[in-house]
Protein backbone atom coordinates (compact mmCIF):
# COMPACT_ATOMS: atom_id res chain seq x y z
CA UNK A 1 0.00 0.00 0.00
CA UNK A 2 1.33 3.42 -0.97
CA UNK A 3 1.09 6.27 1.49
CA UNK A 4 1.60 10.03 1.12
CA UNK A 5 3.12 10.31 4.58
CA UNK A 6 6.45 11.57 3.26
CA UNK A 7 4.87 14.36 1.19
CA UNK A 8 2.42 15.34 3.92
CA UNK A 9 5.27 15.44 6.45
CA UNK A 10 7.42 17.56 4.19
CA UNK A 11 4.57 20.05 3.70
CA UNK A 12 4.44 20.50 7.47
CA UNK A 13 8.19 20.25 8.03
CA UNK A 14 7.73 17.28 10.33
CA UNK A 15 10.28 14.56 11.02
CA UNK A 16 9.25 10.91 11.16
CA UNK A 17 9.43 11.18 14.97
CA UNK A 18 7.03 14.15 14.91
CA UNK A 19 4.50 12.19 12.88
CA UNK A 20 5.04 9.13 15.08
CA UNK A 21 4.27 11.30 18.12
CA UNK A 22 1.11 12.69 16.56
CA UNK A 23 -0.11 9.18 15.71
CA UNK A 24 1.15 7.53 18.90
CA UNK A 25 3.33 4.96 17.14
CA UNK A 26 7.05 4.23 16.80
CA UNK A 27 9.27 6.05 14.30
CA UNK A 28 10.06 2.63 12.81
CA UNK A 29 6.36 2.18 12.00
CA UNK A 30 6.23 5.50 10.11
CA UNK A 31 9.40 4.55 8.24
CA UNK A 32 8.04 1.09 7.36
CA UNK A 33 4.77 2.62 6.08
CA UNK A 34 6.65 5.20 3.99
CA UNK A 35 8.84 2.48 2.49
CA UNK A 36 5.76 0.32 1.80
CA UNK A 37 7.11 -2.47 4.00
CA UNK A 38 4.12 -2.38 6.33
CA UNK A 39 0.43 -1.65 5.81
CA UNK A 40 -1.20 0.39 8.58
CA UNK A 41 -4.22 -0.91 10.44
CA UNK A 42 -7.63 0.64 9.77
CA UNK A 43 -7.42 2.34 13.17
CA UNK A 44 -4.09 3.96 12.32
CA UNK A 45 -5.35 4.97 8.88
CA UNK A 46 -8.36 6.71 10.45
CA UNK A 47 -6.06 8.43 12.94
CA UNK A 48 -3.88 9.69 10.08
CA UNK A 49 -6.99 10.90 8.22
CA UNK A 50 -8.09 12.88 11.28
CA UNK A 51 -4.60 14.29 11.78
CA UNK A 52 -4.18 15.46 8.18
CA UNK A 53 -7.90 16.29 7.85
CA UNK A 54 -8.11 14.36 4.61
CA UNK A 55 -10.07 11.32 3.45
CA UNK A 56 -8.20 8.02 3.94
CA UNK A 57 -8.10 7.34 0.19
CA UNK A 58 -6.17 10.57 -0.35
CA UNK A 59 -3.47 9.41 2.06
CA UNK A 60 -3.31 5.72 1.20
CA UNK A 61 -3.72 4.07 -2.17
CA UNK A 62 -3.97 0.36 -2.73
CA UNK A 63 -1.95 -0.84 -5.67
CA UNK A 64 -3.34 -4.39 -5.50
CA UNK B 1 8.46 19.69 16.12
CA UNK B 2 11.80 18.45 14.65
CA UNK B 3 12.31 15.62 17.13
CA UNK B 4 14.63 12.70 16.44
CA UNK B 5 12.95 10.24 18.75
CA UNK B 6 9.22 9.89 19.35
CA UNK B 7 7.50 9.71 22.74
CA UNK B 8 6.44 6.17 21.86
CA UNK B 9 10.10 5.17 21.31
CA UNK B 10 11.19 6.79 24.59
CA UNK B 11 8.44 4.94 26.45
CA UNK B 12 9.33 1.73 24.62
CA UNK B 13 13.00 2.01 25.67
CA UNK B 14 11.91 2.57 29.30
CA UNK B 15 9.52 -0.40 29.15
CA UNK B 16 12.22 -2.62 27.64
CA UNK B 17 14.68 -1.66 30.37
CA UNK B 18 12.09 -2.49 33.04
CA UNK B 19 11.47 -5.85 31.36
CA UNK B 20 15.22 -6.55 31.22
CA UNK B 21 15.27 -5.82 34.97
CA UNK B 22 12.51 -8.39 35.53
CA UNK B 23 14.38 -10.93 33.37
CA UNK B 24 17.62 -10.45 35.31
CA UNK B 25 15.77 -10.71 38.63
CA UNK B 26 14.08 -13.90 37.45
CA UNK B 27 17.40 -15.36 36.23
CA UNK B 28 19.06 -14.46 39.54
CA UNK B 29 16.23 -16.11 41.50
CA UNK B 30 16.50 -19.19 39.25
CA UNK B 31 20.26 -19.36 39.78
CA UNK B 32 19.91 -19.03 43.56
CA UNK B 33 17.20 -21.72 43.72
CA UNK B 34 19.23 -24.04 41.46
CA UNK B 35 22.74 -23.58 42.85
CA UNK B 36 21.61 -23.66 46.47
CA UNK B 37 20.63 -27.28 46.04
CA UNK B 38 23.83 -28.07 44.11
CA UNK B 39 26.24 -26.42 46.55
CA UNK B 40 24.22 -26.92 49.74
CA UNK B 41 23.95 -23.23 50.64
CA UNK B 42 21.30 -24.11 53.19
CA UNK B 43 19.70 -27.24 54.58
CA UNK B 44 16.34 -25.96 55.82
CA UNK B 45 13.48 -27.13 53.61
CA UNK B 46 11.54 -23.90 54.11
CA UNK B 47 14.47 -21.97 52.57
CA UNK B 48 14.29 -24.15 49.47
CA UNK B 49 10.53 -23.65 49.21
CA UNK B 50 10.99 -19.91 49.71
CA UNK B 51 13.66 -19.72 46.97
CA UNK B 52 11.41 -21.62 44.54
CA UNK B 53 8.39 -19.46 45.47
CA UNK B 54 10.35 -16.24 44.97
CA UNK B 55 11.53 -17.53 41.59
CA UNK B 56 7.95 -18.37 40.52
CA UNK B 57 6.55 -15.04 41.77
CA UNK B 58 9.21 -13.03 39.92
CA UNK B 59 8.52 -15.20 36.86
CA UNK B 60 4.80 -14.35 37.01
CA UNK B 61 5.67 -10.66 37.36
CA UNK B 62 7.92 -10.93 34.31
CA UNK B 63 5.12 -12.56 32.26
CA UNK B 64 2.61 -9.84 33.22
CA UNK B 65 5.13 -7.11 32.40
CA UNK B 66 5.74 -8.67 28.97
CA UNK B 67 1.99 -8.96 28.32
CA UNK B 68 1.46 -5.33 29.33
CA UNK B 69 4.25 -4.33 26.96
CA UNK B 70 2.62 -6.27 24.12
CA UNK B 71 -0.71 -4.53 24.76
CA UNK B 72 0.97 -1.10 24.64
CA UNK B 73 2.87 -1.79 21.41
CA UNK B 74 1.84 -0.36 18.07
CA UNK B 75 0.77 -2.60 15.18
CA UNK B 76 4.23 -3.06 13.67
CA UNK B 77 5.98 -3.79 16.96
CA UNK B 78 3.27 -6.30 17.86
CA UNK B 79 3.68 -7.98 14.47
CA UNK B 80 7.45 -8.21 15.03
CA UNK B 81 6.88 -9.76 18.46
CA UNK B 82 4.20 -12.15 17.19
CA UNK B 83 6.46 -13.44 14.43
CA UNK B 84 9.37 -13.80 16.87
CA UNK B 85 7.22 -15.68 19.39
CA UNK B 86 5.86 -17.97 16.66
CA UNK B 87 9.41 -18.65 15.46
CA UNK B 88 10.66 -19.33 19.01
CA UNK B 89 7.74 -21.65 19.76
CA UNK B 90 8.08 -23.52 16.45
CA UNK B 91 11.84 -23.96 16.76
CA UNK B 92 11.45 -25.08 20.37
CA UNK B 93 8.79 -27.69 19.54
CA UNK B 94 10.77 -29.07 16.59
CA UNK B 95 14.04 -28.77 18.51
CA UNK B 96 12.54 -30.49 21.55
CA UNK B 97 11.29 -33.41 19.42
CA UNK B 98 14.65 -33.74 17.64
CA UNK B 99 16.49 -33.51 20.97
CA UNK B 100 14.24 -36.19 22.43
CA UNK B 101 14.97 -38.47 19.46
CA UNK B 102 18.72 -37.91 19.86
CA UNK B 103 18.42 -38.87 23.54
CA UNK B 104 16.31 -41.94 22.63
CA UNK B 105 18.89 -43.10 20.10
CA UNK B 106 21.76 -42.46 22.47
CA UNK B 107 23.44 -39.58 20.59
CA UNK B 108 22.98 -37.34 23.64
CA UNK B 109 23.77 -38.92 26.98
CA UNK B 110 23.86 -35.95 29.32
CA UNK B 111 20.45 -34.40 28.60
CA UNK B 112 19.72 -30.91 29.89
CA UNK B 113 16.33 -29.15 29.81
CA UNK B 114 18.27 -25.87 29.78
CA UNK B 115 19.44 -26.66 26.22
CA UNK B 116 15.84 -26.33 24.94
CA UNK B 117 15.34 -23.25 27.08
CA UNK B 118 18.44 -21.67 25.55
CA UNK B 119 17.29 -22.63 22.05
CA UNK B 120 13.96 -20.90 22.68
CA UNK B 121 15.60 -17.72 24.02
CA UNK B 122 18.17 -17.53 21.21
CA UNK B 123 15.61 -18.16 18.44
CA UNK B 124 13.33 -15.47 19.92
CA UNK B 125 16.16 -12.92 20.19
CA UNK B 126 17.47 -13.64 16.67
CA UNK B 127 13.95 -13.43 15.23
CA UNK B 128 13.24 -10.07 16.93
CA UNK B 129 16.57 -8.75 15.64
CA UNK B 130 15.99 -9.96 12.05
CA UNK B 131 12.44 -8.55 12.00
CA UNK B 132 13.61 -5.24 13.42
CA UNK B 133 16.20 -5.04 10.63
CA UNK B 134 13.63 -6.05 8.01
CA UNK B 135 11.29 -3.19 8.93
CA UNK B 136 14.06 -0.70 9.67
Amino acid sequence: MKSRFKVLRAERDWTQADLADALGVSRQTINAIEKEKFDPSLQLAFKAARLFQMPIEEIFTDEG
Amino acid sequence: MGKAISDYDSRSIRDNLVLVGWIFAWMAALTVADKAALYGWWSAEWMTLLAISVHVLIGIGMIFKFMAMLRNMDDLQRKIQLEALAMALGISVVGCAAYSLLVTWGYIVDEEVSDIFMLMCVSYAVSVLLNALRYR
